[in-house]
């Protein structure tokens, strides 16, 4: 049980920027809030590093621990998905003016629709996970998944051209 | 926003900023992530020496942690020459030795640890003596106290000595005593050295009334006599010059001394052949001593008018000594 606490900081070395990413699009973009999301996120994957199946994909695992942590917090912060100002983001991105202004209009609008499909999206865009990843962390087919993403795609294209400000 | 851009999309979402956690709060998880991992070790150590045990093995436990944190005290305490009355851990190695001596049953041990302890009274007082030898004289508190010291010390020794004596006198008769007192003699001439040496410092001290502890505790180890018990008496005998008057020692032979008889009755009687071949009127009295407290005599006089042989009343005193054993 020793080697395998161990052996856990090589994971955190390497899905912590990722965790963080992932709390920071889904918090409004409140980076003290991501932080400390974060932190427990990884402080309970510790904790419960002994019952991992090693057969399985850490960042599966981790993503699944993270949802349930946010999930969590909502019911008990009584938050919805706050759409706060990208300034405070954005400005530290390596985006163009332009390119900030779309982003953020295109942000609003996935966090307005359906959680199926803006989850979707993020996982494909902000967390860069492939279709297989998210078929594996939302335990549907690939097939399914794939379809998904396309069908929130083309859902996004047509609110953004309906509404082209 | 234009189709351009529409159809682009999926290139835009790509490039949503991916930011990085601050160094601050990567420590601070980091932190959080090596404590729990520290803290999981520690309590894999005590689910598999602690918590598992029943409560005696807790109390056992608990005492064994005690005595490994204080044992090393103890054990300097008990062995060590330089712990000496004064210091602080003295009582304590003067109480372990009474424990020792309580927990010892055998008498023989006893005995062993009586004089372990003997010696190590005279080893303190040397020690103490070395001490005063080399401190400045101007403190006399600390020579008066050295000096108080080292004459408990002797007093104990003697004390020990004579516990010693006691327990020898009641042991049994036989080999295994025989050796102890052999034991306790070699110990005797060890602990009068280590008197000697005592003196040597308080004579040069001027120390009088150490000095005359010393020559009494001497006095008494020099003189003592380690004797068990015997089922024996023996008759004094008287020689006078040019006549001989032998009272034959009446002996109650016992089982362990039987063989001892039987030598000097041989002894006797080939000193009595020796006399017979000088045909003297006077005897030259011979005696044999077996220890130096026991002598036999050998000779008996044949009175006027006996007409047996000399080898016919040796026949009959053997067949006595036999009938004697027999019993």
């Amino acid at each position: 049980m020793n080697k395998n606490k161990d052996n856990f900081l090589p994971y955190y070395n390497q899905f912590k920027d990722k965790i963080y990413n992932y709390f920071l699009y889904r918090v409004g973009f409140e980076r003290p809030l991501a932080e400390d999301l974060c932190s427990e996120v990884f402080v309970k994957a510790l904790k419960n590093f002994s019952n991992f199946d090693k057969s399985r994909k850490f960042q599966s695992w981790i993503y699944m621990i993270a949802h349930n942590h946010l999930v969590n917090h909502y019911k008990t912060s009584g938050r919805t998905v706050p759409l706060e100002p990208l300034e405070n983001f954005l400005p530290y991105s390596d985006n163009s003016a332009e390119e900030k202004y779309e982003l953020e209009r295109v942000l609003k609008i996935i966090d307005a629709m359906d959680k199926s499909e803006s989850e979707v999206l993020r996982y494909k865009f902000v967390d860069e996970l492939n279709n297989e990843e998210i078929a594996d962390l939302l335990g549907k087919e690939e097939g399914a998944v794939r379809t998904q993403v396309s069908r929130s795609l083309s859902k996004l294209r047509e609110i953004l051209n309906s509404n082209p400000q | 926003m234009d189709n351009q851009h529409m159809d682009n999309l999926e290139e835009l979402l790509t490039a949503l900023p991916k930011n990085k956690i601050s160094r601050t709060a990567d420590l601070k998880i980091r932190f959080k992530l090596y404590r729990l991992i520290i803290q999981n070790r520690l309590n894999n150590f005590f689910d598999l020496f602690v918590w598992q045990l029943t409560p005696l093995k807790k109390i056992w436990a608990l005492a064994l942690v005690i005595l490994l944190l204080f044992g090393t005290t103890s054990v300097y305490a008990y062995a060590s020459s330089d712990v000496v009355p004064g210091s602080q851990l003295y009582p304590l190695k003067i109480a372990i030795e009474k424990i020792e001596q309580k927990i010892t049953v055998d008498n023989s041990a006893k005995i062993v640890n009586l004089e372990k302890f003997s010696t190590r009274r005279l080893e303190e007082a040397v020690n103490l003596s070395e001490k005063n030898q080399k401190t400045n004289r101007v403190v006399a508190a600390n020579v008066a106290t050295n000096n108080e010291n080292i004459k408990n010390n002797i007093a104990a020794e003697v004390s020990n000595h004579e516990a010693v004596v006691r327990h020898i006198n009641n042991l049994s008769d036989s080999q295994e005593t025989e050796a102890i007192i052999s034991e306790a003699k070699k110990n005797d001439q060890k602990e009068i050295k280590y008197l000697d040496r005592i003196a040597e410092y308080a004579q040069s001290n001027n120390d009088i009334e150490v000095l005359q502890r010393i020559n009494d505790a001497k006095e008494k180890i020099s003189h003592q006599e380690y004797r068990s018990k015997k089922n024996k008496n023996i008759d004094s005998t008287e020689i006078t010059s040019g006549e001989l008057e032998i009272e034959t020692a009446s002996t109650s032979i016992s089982r362990s001394t039987s063989t001892k008889q039987i030598k000097n009755y041989k002894n006797w009687k080939h000193q009595k052949n020796i006399i017979e071949n000088k045909q003297t009127g006077t005897l030259e009295p011979t005696i044999i001593t077996e220890t130096p407290e026991r002598a036999t005599t050998t000779l008996e006089l044949a009175p006027e008018g006996d007409t047996k042989t000399i080898n016919e009343k040796d026949r009959e005193e053997l067949h006595r000594q036999e009938d004697n054993k027999s019993r």
